[in-house]
């Protein structure tokens, strides 16, 4: 973690103060807010599908693209492909961005930071949740859970946001990969829900899966069944136990 | 006290002077001590005994007046201790002449010397003592009260004689060990020279603190120490060489005997203080030392019924802690296995079908239960550990057999069912008693089983149908049942039972009002009989038609009548036809002979079109009831089968004028399968969407009482509160959980994995 703060110390400078430090040029609120005007709709004071998809080709990143997730997070997005003022101008405000150039620089920041940091992980992780239910539903339908499983859980395994942690012991550093849940996994865990025909994903499955990534052994041998996980993942220890035991 | 006759040859005339001295005094005293001692029977005059008194005491109190006019403030103590002196140098060379003998006699020989020479001793010596009252009141008194521990009353110097012969090996104390191993063995001794001698070792025992105090260290020293050593050898030789040689049934016996033979042995002559370690060393021997052959022996004891075995296997190991434990284990995995056996004979090897046959099914349970619960009262003498085995054991088998399977709704149902055929007036049972028995029993089953709540809604679904139909055998015991189901599960249990009689007697009344107000109102149209009963929606376990009906026109003014009746009593109740629960009778008209059909709504809404017509198709039938293609077709078959409808051309019925029939009622009011089989599964689906809300329920009752509470203990509380009712499943349970989480009355607690919190 330490290296990592090194190599990519924005990632890290979640707090205004330290960014104030290395951007002295304080972003210009009304830069911020005439791109707003740039990409929303006609009638409204908001940016919608239309608006978001033109961004996106401003930014130079795929809409699907996981990075997505992250802006959405930090501009409080409340619903795929919706944007306002307020949340829009504090966000990049934040950020520290105030033009094209700079925006499509703290993409690149973010997409890193989401990939590494946990606990950034974590927030835009729990966030993506609700950003991605429809209202007034209390959970997310398999396959659009499945969508943005596909999104996060690889950036995470490949950068170090879901490396494994053990709980008991205190050596996790450095075998990262090794013990923990691997990338091949997400696809047994969708063949599951699929298998299973789930028709949705609760909140608190949506939340614990991330812990579960986390603590779970490669082999899935050392699950806890006693804990107070969610029934959908003690089925789905079963399931890759035997997966395991049969390839 | 002495004889009055003279004495016969030692005159105590003489007494010596107030002044004399010791040797004179003790001249004079030592006649007198040595007849006391030796011949004592021959008595002594009680001139002679003042004399001598008076001689001690005028020894003690003139040398002390003295001792005082010289000033010497010893004096008292050397005179006394003079005295003492001679008479501790009397008593021992009284002594030597009697150990001799006593060091020349063995055994039985040796003891009743002892006894003898013991009796005489301690009677002399008990006489002395009062004779030197003066020595022992002033003089040794006070020595012992300076802290001289030598010094004790005369009385006490017996204990020389005792020692000098048990100090040869411990040949008294032998001598009586000998004897009991010789009674142990058969032989008839003498126990009362054996108490003498053992009585002999209590008294001989001294409280230095106080004398007065009964001491029992001589006796333990000199005998109970060996005694319990010789009695746990020969217990040990000899309960190995009995069970090499004689079963384990037999051992049980003589081991109960001997136990016996001891307690007794404490009270005929030995102190009531040994009791205890002489019980717990023969238990070690006899019990505990061979209580793994006992247990082994456990099962077959069993397996052939020998009740006083059993007993005594019971009553031996129940001294013993560890004793009774693997006996109930072993009992427990009797019990159910007799049971497993039991119904898998039933429906194996004997093929009942215990659905159609749900009598033989509780008979069987119930045999099991009875012949072990008779075995834990009389073998077991009712013990708690016992009865807590059978019950355990018949809550598996109850629940679990061959007959169940893997359904824990099955027995349940079974038994429910039985009750049900036992409250039917179908059911013969002659005297109302019988039925109460009966009932009783199904009460015992019920008490184990795990799942009440399926119970309790087949158990509702029968009385509903029981009540509606009118074929229940009596109140009384449909109200004794209930009684017993609401002692045993509580008011909430029955509380809809209890509703479901309510609704029919108030329907009862209100039937008879209606036709007070029809009488009135419509006199003169009045050919249609009409009883109705109203029941609460929520207490009866009744669905209302799938599909429409169309009322038939004969019928409609009294439904409209009664609608409107109804309405103007309570207004704002909804009334839902039931006409799938519906019977009537019709009148024959057509035929000669005059028949009364009892049929269904729908038998009665088909034959009812025959009033128009004598020909009528399948469609025009189901155009004129509403009833569905599928239903229609099963009604159309019980007409057709009872001969009242002809049914020669495809989908055309007649009407058969011919229809004849040996019963003026003519019952062709049947089920039909479709009704039949929905039942069960019916039921079984109302009671898993019921425990979904217990469940949750229960969850969120704690979750609000308790505020935060981990996983395991939130599942483990659950499962204490509801078993009463059911034994819900960990992953049901985990749902509710998870439900509950989703509708947000439960959230987690943050940073803690498996800690919930209630959400207010």
């Amino acid at each position: 973690a330490v290296d990592a703060y090194f190599n990519n110390p924005n990632q890290f400078a979640s707090s205004s103060k330290s960014r104030k430090q290395e951007q002295p040029a304080a972003p210009s609120t009304s830069k911020i807010n005439a791109l707003f005007d740039q990409y929303k709709d006609e009638g409204g004071d908001e940016i919608s599908i239309d608006g978001t998809i033109k961004l996106c080709q401003d930014l130079g990143v795929d809409p699907e693209d996981v990075v997505m997730l992250a802006i959405a997070y930090e501009l409080k997005s409340p619903r795929i492909g919706e944007w306002n003022r307020q949340g829009w101008s504090e966000g990049w405000k934040n950020i520290g961005a105030d033009s094209l150039p700079t925006m499509t620089a703290s993409a690149s920041k973010l997409r890193k930071q989401l990939s590494s940091d946990p606990k950034y992980f974590a927030k835009v992780y729990a966030y993506t949740f609700e950003f991605a239910k429809s209202e007034g539903q209390r959970s997310l339908p398999t396959d659009t859970a499945q969508a943005f499983w596909g999104l996060l859980l690889p950036l995470g395994l490949q950068g170090g946001a879901l490396s494994h942690v053990d709980e008991d012991e205190d050596v996790s550093m450095g075998e990262t990969g090794n013990d923990g849940f691997k990338e091949e996994h997400v696809q047994w865990w969708f063949d599951f829900l699929n298998e299973k025909k789930l028709k949705g994903v609760s909140k608190d499955t949506w939340s614990m899966f991330r812990d579960f990534i986390r603590t779970i052994d490669s082999q899935f041998k050392k699950y806890d069944a006693e804990a107070a996980w969610p029934s959908t993942i003690d089925e789905f220890v079963d399931y890759a136990r035997n997966r395991a035991g049969t390839s | 006290m002495a004889s009055s006759s003279s004495t016969t040859d030692i005159d105590f005339a003489n007494m010596p002077p107030r002044t004399a001295d010791l040797e004179e005094t003790w001249a004079y005293l030592s006649r007198g001590v040595e007849h006391i001692m030796t011949n004592f029977e021959l008595g002594l005059s009680f001139k002679g005994y003042t004399s001598l008194y008076s001689t001690v005491y005028n020894y003690c109190t003139s040398t002390k007046m003295h001792g005082k006019l010289d000033g010497n403030r010893t004096g008292a103590n050397l005179v006394g201790s003079d005295l003492y002196n001679k008479l501790s140098l009397y008593f021992i060379s009284h002594f030597k002449g009697m150990i001799e003998k006593a060091n020349s006699l063995e055994d039985i020989d040796l003891l009743r010397y002892y006894a003898d020479e013991w009796s005489r001793y301690t009677r002399g010596a008990n006489y002395l003592n009062r004779l030197f009252t003066y020595l022992n009141r002033y003089w040794v008194k006070r020595e012992r009260d300076e802290g001289k521990k030598g010094v004790y009353q005369v009385y006490t110097w017996k204990i020389h004689f005792f020692m000098h012969i048990q100090k040869d090996n411990a040949k008294l104390s032998n001598a009586v060990l000998k004897m009991i191993t010789q009674q142990r063995n058969g032989e008839v001794v003498d126990q009362g020279l054996i108490k003498k001698v053992v009585d002999s070792f209590v008294s001989l025992g001294l409280d230095n603190a106080d004398p007065n105090k009964e001491c029992l260290d001589i006796y333990k020293e000199q005998f109970e120490a060996a005694f319990l050593s010789a009695t746990e050898l020969y217990y040990k030789t000899e309960s190995e060489a009995f069970l090499a040689a004689h079963s384990v049934s037999d051992y049980l016996k003589k081991a109960e005997d001997r136990l016996r033979e001891e307690e007794n042995r404490v009270e005929r002559y030995l102190h009531n203080k040994t009791r205890k370690e002489l019980v717990s060393k023969c238990e070690h021997v006899l019990i505990r030392e061979h209580a793994e052959l006992m247990w082994d022996s456990f099962q077959s004891l069993l397996d052939f019924d020998k009740d006083e075995d059993l007993q005594r296997m019971y009553a031996l190991l129940s001294r013993i802690p560890e004793g009774l434990e693997p006996l109930r284990k072993r009992f427990e995995g009797h019990v159910k296995a007799a049971g497993l056996a039991s119904i898998e004979k039933l429906v194996g090897a004997d093929g009942v079908n215990v659905d159609s046959e749900a009598k033989a099914y509780v008979d069987a349970l119930l045999e099991v239960h009875r012949k072990n619960s008779e075995t834990v009262s009389r073998s077991f003498k009712s013990e708690a550990g016992f009865a807590a085995a059978l019950d355990k054991a018949c809550r598996e088998f109850v629940n679990r057999n061959a007959a169940t399977g893997t359904s824990s709704t099955k027995s349940p149902e079974l038994i429910a069912k039985h009750a049900d055929m036992l409250l039917r007036k179908s059911n013969k049972m002659a005297e109302e008693e019988d039925l109460e028995t009966a009932l009783n029993r199904v009460m015992i089953l019920f008490k184990y089983l795990e799942d009440k709540d399926v119970f309790q809604t087949f158990y509702t679904t029968k009385l509903s149908k029981r009540l509606i139909h009118g074929v229940s055998a009596s109140d009384e015991a449909e109200a004794s049942m209930i009684s017993k189901l609401k002692e045993a599960c509580g008011f909430e249990y029955t509380n809809k039972l209890q509703r479901m009689f309510t609704d029919m007697s108030l329907s009862k009344d209100l039937t008879d009002s209606f036709k007070e107000r029809m009488a009135q109102t419509h006199a003169d149209d009045n050919d249609i009989t009409f009883s109705v009963m109203v029941l609460g929606t929520n207490f009866w376990p009744l669905n209302p038609p799938t599909h429409d009906f169309v009322i038939p026109q004969e019928i409609v003014p009294t439904y409209d009548r009664f609608q409107r009746f109804y309405q103007m009593k309570h207004s704002g109740r909804k009334l839902t036809w039931l006409w799938n629960y519906s019977k009537n009778e019709l009148r024959t008209n057509y035929t000669n002979q005059k028949y009364i059909l009892m049929t269904s709504s729908y038998q009665m809404a088909v034959l009812l079109q025959y009033n128009k017509n004598d020909t009528m198709s399948l469609d025009e039938l189901i155009t004129a009831t509403a009833v569905s293609k599928e239903i229609l077709t099963q009604v159309l078959a019980v007409l057709v089968k009872a001969k009242v409808l002809v049914n020669e051309e495809s989908e055309q019925y007649d009407l058969n004028p011919g229809f004849k029939s040996k019963k003026i009622r003519v019952n062709l009011n049947q089920p039909i399968k479709a009704e039949v089989k929905a039942e069960s599964s019916d039921v079984l689906k109302a009671v898993d969407e019921d425990r979904k809300y217990v469940i949750q329920a229960t969850i969120v009752r704690i979750m609000k009482a308790r505020k935060t509470m981990k996983n395991q203990a939130l599942i483990q509380e659950v499962i204490s509160q509801i078993s009463q009712r059911f034994a819900p499943k960990i992953p049901d349970i985990k749902k509710a959980i998870e439900t509950l989480l989703e509708k947000e009355y439960i959230e987690r607690v943050e940073g803690s994995k498996d800690t919930f919190a209630y959400v207010a």
